[in-house]
């Protein structure tokens, strides 16, 4: 049986921060990732190949969840709930809006805001972060500037700017996990149109596929392996890790030992690992004896606003180019959470998807002509993003669906989903707020998208840290309680959400557990 | 002598009551399965377990679309994106909607869709044999359609055919479709017209 000192199972936001702080520390190290690695040149400007195929996430014949919004409504198939497949995980593929959650969304954690502040600092810096902290008063406490200036924005943002004042809004640069400058062997941002939802060719965007990940293998310690799909976690008789076992590439079960196993694999796909790991001596899932496993289940808040600029009333400098718009607001983050202003994502099959439908009624023929001809040349599409807390509660969770079963046999996640009435009441907020800055701001067809909606991609709580084994999974110092050698990393060790994109600390919580680790080692 | 072969085509008699029992228990199974499987259950777990891969299956050995198929779905896509001559806004055949549409439904994992695609040029050819309505009568009639949850929904099937055909008329001109971009250019949408990243 190969044996490795520690063993990561993803490579994403969760996992690439203990790989390096591990191989750093003189471990030997093993990351193990289910989906390929992709090079730059994999990285094609092709909406098809890159958002509507399998490219990022798997088909869902291959390798599907399921979901119910009520525990009597019958589970459908979904891909929603997965994040992405590949070495850097969902970092390849984001948009990187990198704002740190503020001291009071850590009022139910194990923590506080100071003991997570110096791991914000080193995501900044070795990653790659840049932003402007100047421009928002509402800042959370931190050390000193972004290590990169902010990106270059569209001249919309000065309007916007204004819009803003007059409203007494504070609009600021939203900070990005974009390199801004090329140093430390990276490339800077090319302003490319393609960014969320597509991987970087330069490696500008800060993925832990172009940061971390490079940096970990570099210190010769580190080997990350693609195509290994991790099925189960061994158990010693003494109650300590052993392993896990995979499928490699060619779907051949593998066993690796390690003296530390770290699961990173995403908030669902690690608490169905966790499940999955059922044995005599933990019957209902391993770290699951009091039922915790896959509970507190939280997404993101979503509220979305779009509206319409049209050329006819701003110009020929709304032509311009450049991809970013680049202004987030947090006035109101503590009744509702934070929005920012952004363009309409480029991608053209999408935004046409969109116009299909009028109510329930399906367009087509001469109607989608003409909705085509407006929505592509009268102007350009802003939208809205308003990020807010999605409040944890008992209904919502993940657990294991016997019925359906991926392409190795292994039954699936089902995706459970309630929500608390509080979190459209915040969606609300923010909506009408960002609704009131586009139409200061002069946009026109302003209309309400979402409010009090989810984004599947960003989720917490599956496997959630606290100093109770009764409400909680893992300790405040990562590891599943009573198996000291057993950690979660990625989003599911998160207690909340937050009311900001949560990537940035999931990677610094990421970081402040390796660094215990390397601590107790 | 009689041959082996032709021993199996003697008729074989059945008791009426045989017949009544196999029959009854053939419907009653038939109606079963069909009711789990719209209310949305995985009758056999175990043959799902089995299915081929999507992302593994190989691409389509034959043409997917027999000539008649091919003619109602010219016609169709046109229908669904007739183009706008006064803006140099192509038709869907003319963007190659109908190439890129055989190439996808010729890909590995498009047989769902592709079966879609085909029953509902036979339902439309059908519909206006029987009825003798014109192709855009069909249409909305098919857009209007409301059974949404039977096996096959021509609502279902013509929204599926439009998604598909969108993707053709606005994707890369590498598929086939959005021939030399000309779709992209009429309607100003600034997508890389190189596909490949060359920074």
């Amino acid at each position: 049986m190969e044996e490795v000192d520690a063993v990561v199972v993803g490579s994403g936001a969760g996992g690439a921060p203990v790989a390096l702080t591990l191989a750093r520390a003189g471990m030997k190290v093993l990351v193990l990732e289910k989906g390929p690695r992709y090079a730059p040149h994999d990285f094609l400007h092709d909406e098809i190949a890159m958002c509507r195929r399998d490219f990022f996430t798997p088909f869902v014949e291959d390798d599907p969840h399921t979901l119910r919004r009520s525990e009597t409504e019958n589970p459908t198939r979904t891909n929603a709930g997965w994040i992405s497949r590949c070495v850097g995980g969902g970092t390849v593929h984001m948009s990187g809006f990198f704002l740190r959650f503020q001291p009071q969304d850590f009022a139910r954690w194990p923590f506080d805001y100071a003991a997570l502040a110096p791991y914000y600092d080193r995501v900044e810096r070795e990653l790659g972060v840049s932003g402007d902290e100047s421009k928002n008063p509402n800042v959370a406490p931190r050390s000193g500037p972004y290590p990169y200036p902010p990106v270059l924005t569209h001249p919309i943002a000065n309007k916007i700017d204004e819009a803003g004042a007059k409203l007494g809004m504070h609009p600021f640069p939203m900070p990005r996990a974009i390199v801004t400058e090329s140093k430390n062997g990276r490339n800077a941002c090319v302003y490319c149109p393609l960014c969320g939802s597509y991987g970087c060719e330069v490696g500008a965007k800060s993925s832990t596929l172009a940061s971390l990940i490079p940096l970990a293998e570099a210190t010769g310690r580190c080997e990350v392996r693609a195509n290994a799909m991790v099925r189960r976690i061994e158990i010693l008789r003494n109650g300590r890790a052993k392993g896990v076992v995979y499928f490699d590439s060619q779907d051949v079960e593998r066993t690796v030992g390690a003296k530390i196993v770290v699961i990173a694999a995403s908030a669902i796909e690690s608490a169905r690992l966790l499940l999955l790991s059922a044995s005599e001596r933990h019957p209902r899932g391993i770290g699951n004896e009091r039922g915790q496993v896959g509970r507190n289940l939280c997404f993101s808040t979503l509220g979305r606003v779009r509206a319409q600029l049209p050329y006819a009333d701003f110009g020929e400098e709304l032509k311009a180019a450049m991809p970013f718009i680049g202004r987030a607001v947090q006035d109101f983050y503590g009744d509702g959470g934070t929005f920012h202003l952004l363009w309409e994502h480029p991608n053209p099959i999408h935004a046409a998807e969109r116009l299909l439908r009028d109510g329930g009624r399906l367009v087509y023929g001469r109607e989608l002509m003409d909705r085509m001809r407006e929505h592509f040349t009268d102007g350009r599409a802003i939208e809205a993003e308003c990020f807010s807390e999605w409040m944890p509660n008992d209904g919502c969770y993940v657990s294991l669906d016997d019925r359906v079963t991926d392409r190795w046999g292994l039954p699936c996640a089902r995706i459970t989903i309630a929500r608390d009435p509080r979190d459209r009441e915040r969606s609300a907020l923010l909506v009408d707020k960002a609704r009131a800055l586009l139409e200061a701001l002069g946009a026109k067809s302003i209309e309400t998208l979402d409010v009090g909606g989810e984004t599947f991609v960003l989720q917490h709580g599956t496997c959630r840290m606290g100093t109770d084994p009764t409400s909680s999974v893992t300790t405040p110092d990562g590891h599943v309680h009573g198996i000291d050698n057993l950690f979660v990393t990625d989003g599911g060790a998160l207690p909340t959400s937050g009311a900001v994109p949560s990537t940035l600390t999931i990677l610094a919580n990421a970081y402040r557990i390796a660094e215990r680790i390397t601590a107790h080692a | 002598m009689e041959s082996q072969d032709v021993a199996k085509l003697v008729p074989v008699s059945v008791g009426r009551r045989t017949f009544v029992i196999v029959g009854g228990a053939s419907v009653i199974g038939a109606g079963t399965y069909a009711w789990l499987r719209r209310m949305g259950y995985e009758v056999d777990p175990a043959l799902d377990a089995r299915r081929e891969p999507r992302s593994k299956s190989g691409p389509l050995p034959y043409e997917p679309f027999d000539p008649t198929a091919l003619a109602t779905l010219g016609a169709l896509v046109d229908h669904l994106i007739p183009g706008d001559p006064s803006r140099n806004l192509p038709s869907a055949r003319e963007a190659g909607v109908l190439d890129y549409l055989v190439a996808a439904a010729k890909a590995p994992g498009m047989s769902a869709l592709r079966d879609e695609i085909l029953k509902l040029t036979r339902h439309f050819d059908l519909s206006m044999k029987k009825t003798g309505e014109t192709f855009e009568a069909a249409i909305a009639a098919a857009a209007a359609d409301t059974g949404a949850r039977a096996k096959f929904s021509p609502a279902r099937a013509l929204e599926a055919t439009l998604r598909l055909s969108l993707e053709g008329y606005l994707g890369h001109p590498h598929y086939g479709g959005n021939r030399d971009a000309s779709v992209w250019n009429a309607l100003a949408i600034a997508m890389p017209r190189e596909r490949e990243m060359k920074h």
